[in-house]
């Protein structure tokens, strides 16, 4: 995709809303399903669109629901959903760099608005944007999932049951990861990282609280760290080099 | 469960979902990582995105699928997809009319 340069932080910004909505197509399906588990949780319409426009975190917002609905006490209830995000800890550590140029609200906003979609084209294309747009690029694609979230759980809890099953719409999930995935495999130590990632977080499958993809990430990750290192040697004996070379 | 129930698990998920968003990026700005360390952060995309792909194509309620899983081959056929024309429209949309197609003619 050949895209014109951008002009000013507006741009870069509009830039990120545009490239992250197609992506939405795959989250109102989820938020349907949440509003959902949410009434059968027990809240209101109210509560559960409350709830998704303050914790704006899918996968620990249905896991948390369930343990509702199953009468699990709060302390549990909010551990799972510390372990189902866990994931944001890796994501908020990789892009601290690319974020380091906004101050004052902008930052927790920023931080407020992250989600898979907007971390992975962040990270695909901040060379490209430079660290001037870069920051502006990742909050503009944190807004249509936003907006796309809250509505579609909204909807989901006024609709109720009426939502169909049998239209397989949940499959645009896993479809706009593929569509972040492709690009993030650059090399053969990234391709590593996703083999070993995506087999792991598969074969535990079954763990509770989404732990298998943690569990896979860390997996993944220790592989294209080893392959990227046989190569041309871990990154300390670089650094060592450089050291005795002096400045 | 109480609406104060509800509402205390709400606020609580509602930190904790910011908390592990804001806090790592705001202190790496005061602590530098190891070099290896900042080396896996690299990974991060390529093994998270692939921890969200391959259980959708691979397993069916928790259980192993194999081969003969619509999901498996709507998903390569759209792997094909986004990797040829890198177009996120245009992936989701042939890969839904892959599976609708695969399950209508009953694989």
């Amino acid at each position: 995709m050949v895209s014109p340069p951008l002009n000013s932080p507006k741009d870069a910004f509009w830039r990120g809303f545009l490239e992250v909505m197609p992506m939405t197509i795959g989250v109102i399906p989820f938020g349907l399903v949440t509003g959902l588990a949410g009434l059968k949780a027990g809240l209101n319409v109210l509560e559960i669109t409350l709830m998704s426009a303050l914790v704006f975190a899918g996968a620990s917002q249905l896991v948390a629901l369930q343990l509702m609905h199953s009468g699990a006490a709060i302390p549990l209830v909010l551990l799972a959903g510390l372990v189902v995000n866990l994931r944001y800890v890796m994501y908020s550590s990789a892009i601290a760099r690319h974020l380091a140029p906004f101050r004052g609200w902008l930052k927790p906003l920023a931080a407020f608005l992250m989600v898979d979609q907007n971390f992975a084209l962040t990270m695909e294309r901040h060379q490209r944007l430079g660290p001037r747009f870069t920051p502006w690029y990742f909050l503009g694609g944190g807004v249509p999932q936003y907006i796309a979230w809250v509505g579609s759980t909204y909807i989901g809890a006024l609709l109720g049951a009426r939502v169909p099953e049998g239209w397989g719409l949940e499959f645009a999930i896993p479809l706009s990861f593929m569509v972040l995935l492709i690009p993030a495999l650059r090399d053969r130590p990234s391709l590593a990282a996703a083999l070993v990632g995506g087999l792991v977080a598969t074969a535990l499958v079954s763990l509770p609280y989404r732990l298998g993809l943690f569990i896979g990430a860390l997996a993944g990750i220790a592989a294209g760290v080893w392959l990227e290192n046989r190569k041309r040697g871990p990154a300390w004996e670089d650094a060592l080099k450089e050291m005795k070379k002096g400045p | 469960m109480t609406p104060l129930d509800i509402w205390l698990n709400i606020l609580g998920l509602a930190l904790i979902a910011f908390a592990v968003r804001y806090y790592p990026m705001t202190l790496l700005e005061r602590f530098r990582l190891p070099s290896l360390v900042q080396q896996g952060l690299r990974y991060v995309p390529a093994a998270t995105l692939a921890g969200l792909v391959f259980p959708a194509l691979l397993t069916k309620n928790g259980q192993w699928a194999g081969l003969a899983h619509p999901e498996l081959w709507a998903g390569l056929v759209a792997a094909l997809v986004a990797w040829r024309f890198k177009n996120a429209l245009l992936t989701i949309g042939v890969g839904l009319l892959a599976l609708w197609l695969l399950r209508s003619v009953g694989l």
